[in-house]
């Protein structure tokens, strides 16, 4: 079934990056909210806290997401392997509980830009219709 | 600062265990620390709030309480049961299989009678829809068996006269050919020709076009045909433009007006409806009908009737009764004849009652037996879970907690019987229908839709209740387990035997309606049906024209010249011809006798109306008893003959009276009056409907006399007939390309073929009387065996003070010749009760047949005995000390 956000792969898909070489049906397919919060991951870099994550898509992908549905997100894309986190240091509001900092794994990496790929292919010449 | 310790407590519990919840909370308490500084209580609030938020989002809190818990708790209970099945393959793989198996038969059996006896025919308000009949007052027999058709003129006079129906159609099947141009090969069709008002009062819709109307059975009116929605399909490509052509049935050119909706479909190709497979419709008037004559004593037509709005079917039958007098004051043909409506829903559901009622009775007791065994099954488990069901108490599994674990483990079971049995049924319904389509009249309409799966599913819980239900209350007070936990308690071993005695006493029913089906069927096969049927090949040839011809000398120049050249064909031992099979009725007309007085017609001597060539009686090897048989000498130059069989001999003649020499008359007949037929000899008798029905009186004439447009082909050789299909076609194509050659087929298939239905019965009710008497075994070995191993120490001790084996062994047969004793009891008594829907497949013996009573108990003790032994020989060899070593 395909969901909201996910993307068909044409098949003479060739990767053109630096990134270790990856089968088709490696490359990740993507939903549109774990495309934001893997931009959203990849800009804050040392701050993607779970905090900062929701703010940040909130004010810069205008997309309001509830505590709840984020941490789900987050969970289902550790399990994909999109994402992983490490410990970082705590604050004292916190009472020692250390933050949980994500970072994009390779994978994550190969789905944005499969993504982006795509997306730029389909924009391309529909300029003059969209303007 | 940090958040009041109550909401942090809160938070905590709300939130995931572990890991996983931890930094959730770490980063509540952040939000926590921004947010207090507009307001602490604010800032707890949405603290809290969004922990709830979270908790519903991710639901996977080992804490809290509510629904979440109760789903989580049966969740793990789901798990737990699986894990514990898991661990007893052996167990849970017969208790699915047992299960699926029972299921499957409910689950097919229901499908079948839904589509049979419950689902609506194709038609309009078929509750006001009846067929008319015609039956002898006179005749024994009144009912729908003994009933005909109506003739033309009576479907006319009843029409006219009655007042209970709001209208009423005839029709009459015909099997012409479809030509088209460019030398596309002619298609045989089935052709229905109607009454104006036959789409009226059946209700049908028109896929394309319109339907007939009662203006096109006008004489002046146009031809026109409907054409069903299968040949619109298979020869049209659905192509709307066909509606406006014209298409040449017969030679006769016909524009289409209309297509028939695609709904009509799942009625019988024989019977008292219209047949679904027709594939061209068109409208008559009476000259079609009567073959341009009124002839009322020819009953040929069909009709149905729809009742008036507020007239009953008592109204109507009571109006027919009145109608029925006043034409046999009126017309001579109609005297003692009684016109009757049955109801069309009674048409489809009642000759398939009887068989179905039987094999529901049969599927249920094989349900039950399966249930029943699968409750033994469990109950036996149960007991020897005791060091388990102990432990779980030990450590606080309270009854609810234990008895959740034993009806999901049952609910695991009946789910995957119930997947089993659906899937099987499924299979079993494709091959029916692909085996078997006249196995029963709708067979092909019987899928597993919603309802049926619906009831699958309802029936697999209830057998998931039952096999729950009989373990959880016994798992008694508390502390029962603990105390029992040696396994010495004898729990549930009188529910066990009790449920031994009822699967017998079910088996005995099945394996005695087995028995007397199958006895019947070898009475059936006993029976000579008057003709030697293999190595013959038989193919149906029909002259494209209207049903009385001008044409039919031709016709019988045609058939010799085809006799001779399939004489000559290599391998033909002989050809000969006749007008239908030996295996069909066919057609029964009145006669009399020119040598008696004139009976009142319809009252008069009937027989089966057979032309056959001369070289039929030797080909099927029907011998000649007395006189001749039809000789090539009988030409339309020579004098009529008959030859006629022996049961119209014994029915018309006084015994040792002289039948040959004198003479029948069938008068103006097919239009034309051939004079006296003088009887020349007598055959033997051919059963025409079957080995188990009585023969009909039959006359055989020859074709060179009788204008019959189609025969039956039958060719004779030693070996493999269907070697002689290619020749034969090449024949007919010889000389006559443009005729097809229908139904092609070794006489002997043929006549297994009718036995097909019956055959099929016994099969299914024998392979449900094995299945139960494999679950009554399994049940009674398993019940003993148990009882055994219960028994081990008991038993143990007393060899030790010196009883005898023997003695063990015997005390341990007693028992079982009680159990089985018991079920053979209650088993006679229910089949007693239950054999009467028996009664109509029987042939030959009758319910108290005692050879199969004998050989049921017989069979059931002998096997139930052995099986019983086994235990009771191992009881025996127990090993004292072993035994009083052992737990």
């Amino acid at each position: 079934m395909t969901s909201r956000g996910d993307y068909s792969v044409d098949t003479d898909y060739k990767c053109d990056t630096d990134a270790p070489p990856m089968s088709l049906h490696d490359i990740p397919r993507l939903g549109d909210l774990e495309q934001l919060v893997l931009l959203t991951v990849l800009r804050l870099g040392e701050r993607a806290h779970g905090i900062h994550l929701r703010r940040a898509l909130r004010e810069e992908g205008e997309r309001e997401v509830s505590r709840g549905a984020l941490y789900k997100t987050l969970e289902r894309m550790e399990e994909k392997g999109l994402v992983r986190w490490e410990l970082s240091e705590s604050t004292p509001s916190r009472g020692g509980i250390p933050r949980r900092r994500y970072v994009v794994t390779e994978e994550g990496l190969a789905g944005l830009r499969h993504t982006r790929r795509i997306l730029l292919g389909l924009w391309d010449g529909l300029e003059g219709a969209l303007g | 600062m940090r958040p009041p310790r109550w909401a942090d407590t809160v938070v905590r519990r709300l939130l995931p265990p572990g890991e996983r919840g931890h930094h959730m909370l770490g980063d509540l308490r952040e939000e926590w620390a921004a947010d207090a500084r507009r307001g602490r209580g604010l800032a707890t609030l949405r603290m809290v709030g969004n922990a709830v938020e979270i908790r519903l989002r991710l639901g996977r809190s080992k804490r809290g309480g509510g629904v979440m818990q109760l789903l989580e708790s049966m969740g793990r209970t789901c798990r737990q049961a699986a894990r514990s099945l898991l661990r007893a393959p052996a167990y849970s793989a017969t208790a699915v299989v047992t299960l699926a198996l029972g299921l499957t038969a409910f689950t097919t059996v229901f499908a079948v009678a839904r589509a049979v006896l419950l689902q609506p025919p194709p038609f309009t308000d078929p509750d006001e829809l009846v067929a008319l009949r015609v039956v002898d007052t006179d005749d024994p027999g009144v009912g729908l068996e003994a009933s005909y058709l109506l003739s033309f003129p009576q479907f006319v006079d009843v029409t006219d006269r009655s007042r209970t129906f709001e209208a009423t159609a005839a029709w009459l099947s015909d099997a012409p050919v479809l030509e088209f141009p460019d030398g596309v090969p002619p298609l045989r069709v089935q052709l229905t020709a109607v009454t104006g008002r036959f789409f009226e009062v059946t209700g049908l819709q028109a896929e394309a076009g319109r339907l007939l109307q009662p203006a096109d059975q006008n004489a002046d009116a146009p031809l026109v045909a409907v054409l069903s929605h299968r040949l619109w399909r298979s020869r049209y490509g659905e192509d709307p433009a066909m509606v406006g052509r014209s298409i040449s049935v017969n030679g006769v050119s016909y524009e289409v007006v209309g297509v028939l909706d695609r709904a009509f479909q799942g009625l019988p190709p024989v019977g008292t409806l219209p047949t679904s497979d027709t594939d061209v419709w068109i409208a008559h008037g009476p000259s079609y009908f009567s073959s341009g004559r009124s002839v009322r004593g020819l009953h040929n037509v069909s009709v149905l009737a729809r009742l008036a709005p507020r007239a009953s079917l008592e109204g109507a039958e009571a109006e027919l009764r009145a109608v029925s007098d006043e034409l046999s004051g009126e017309f001579e043909e109609h005297v003692d004849e009684r016109v009757f409506a049955v109801p069309v829903q009674e048409l489809l559901a009642g000759p398939a009652r009887g068989p179905m009622a039987l094999l529901f009775a049969g599927c249920a007791i094989v349900l039950l037996l399966a249930v029943m065994n699968v409750a033994a099954l469990t109950l036996t488990r149960t007991s020897a879970r005791a060091t388990e069901m102990a432990v779980r108490e030990a450590l606080g599994g309270g009854v609810g907690s234990r008895a959740g674990v034993l009806l999901a483990e049952s609910a695991w079971l009946a789910g995957g019987g119930v997947a089993g049995g659906v899937g099987l049924s499924v299979l079993l319904l494709s091959l029916a229908r692909a085996t078997q389509p006249g196995l029963l009249p709708r067979l092909g309409a019987a899928t597993l839709d919603l309802p049926t799966l619906g009831v699958a599913a309802v029936v697999g819980a209830l057998a998931a209740l039952s096999v729950g239900l009989l373990p959880v209350a016994r798992l008694g007070s508390p502390g029962r387990w603990l105390r029992s936990a040696r396994g010495t308690t004898g729990g549930g071993q009188r529910l066990r035997s009790a449920l031994v005695v009822a699967q017998i006493a079910g088996t005995v029913v099945l394996l005695t309606s087995t028995g007397l089906i199958l006895r019947s069927l070898g009475e059936a096969a006993r029976v000579d049906p008057g003709f030697r049927s293999d190595g013959v090949l038989m193919a149906d040839l029909r002259m494209p024209t209207p049903f009385v011809s001008p044409e039919w000398p031709q016709h019988v120049d045609f058939f010799r010249t085809l006799a001779d050249r399939l004489a000559g064909v290599p391998g033909v031992e002989s050809v000969g011809f006749a007008y239908q099979a030996p295996i069909d009725e066919g057609w029964n007309n009145g006669f009399h006798f020119a040598d008696r007085p004139r009976e009142v017609a319809g009252r008069g001597p009937s027989a089966i109306y057979r032309p056959v060539d001369a070289g039929y009686f030797a080909t099927l090897e029907i011998p000649v008893v007395e006189g001749r048989g039809i000789e090539p000498t009988d030409g339309s130059e020579t004098a009529p003959v008959a030859v006629v069989n022996e049961a119209f001999a014994e029915r018309y003649f006084e015994p040792g009276a002289a039948v040959v020499g004198t003479r029948v008359d069938y008068g103006d007949f097919w239009g034309r009056d051939s004079g006296p037929l003088e009887i020349v000899g007598i055959v033997a008798d051919v059963h025409f409907a079957g080995p188990t029905a009585p023969v009909p009186p039959a006359i055989y004439l020859p074709h060179a006399q009788q204008p019959v447009r189609e025969m039956t082909v039958f060719l004779r050789t030693r070996g493999d007939p269907r070697a002689l299909v290619e020749p034969l076609q090449g024949a007919v194509a010889e000389l006559r390309p443009d005729l097809p050659l229908d139904d092609v087929a070794a006489l002997s298939d043929e006549v297994r073929a009718r036995s097909g239905p019956v055959r099929v019965l016994s099969a299914v009710t024998g392979t449900l009387a094995a299945v139960a008497l494999a679950l009554a075994l399994v049940g009674l070995y398993g019940v003993l065996s148990y009882g055994v191993e219960l028994r081990r120490r008991e038993i143990g001790i007393r060899l030790a003070i010196g009883a005898e084996p023997g003695g063990v062994v015997r005390s341990l047969l007693v028992r079982v010749v009680g159990l089985v004793g018991l079920g053979l009891a209650a088993g006679a008594g229910l089949t007693v009760a239950t054999v009467g829907l028996l009664d109509r497949l029987l042939f030959g013996v009758t319910p108290a047949d005692p050879v199969t009573w004998i050989a049921a108990v017989g069979l059931l003790s002998a096997l139930a005995t052995s099986v019983g032994l086994l235990p009771a020989l191992r009881a025996a060899r127990i090993d004292p000390i072993q035994a009083l070593r052992g737990d």
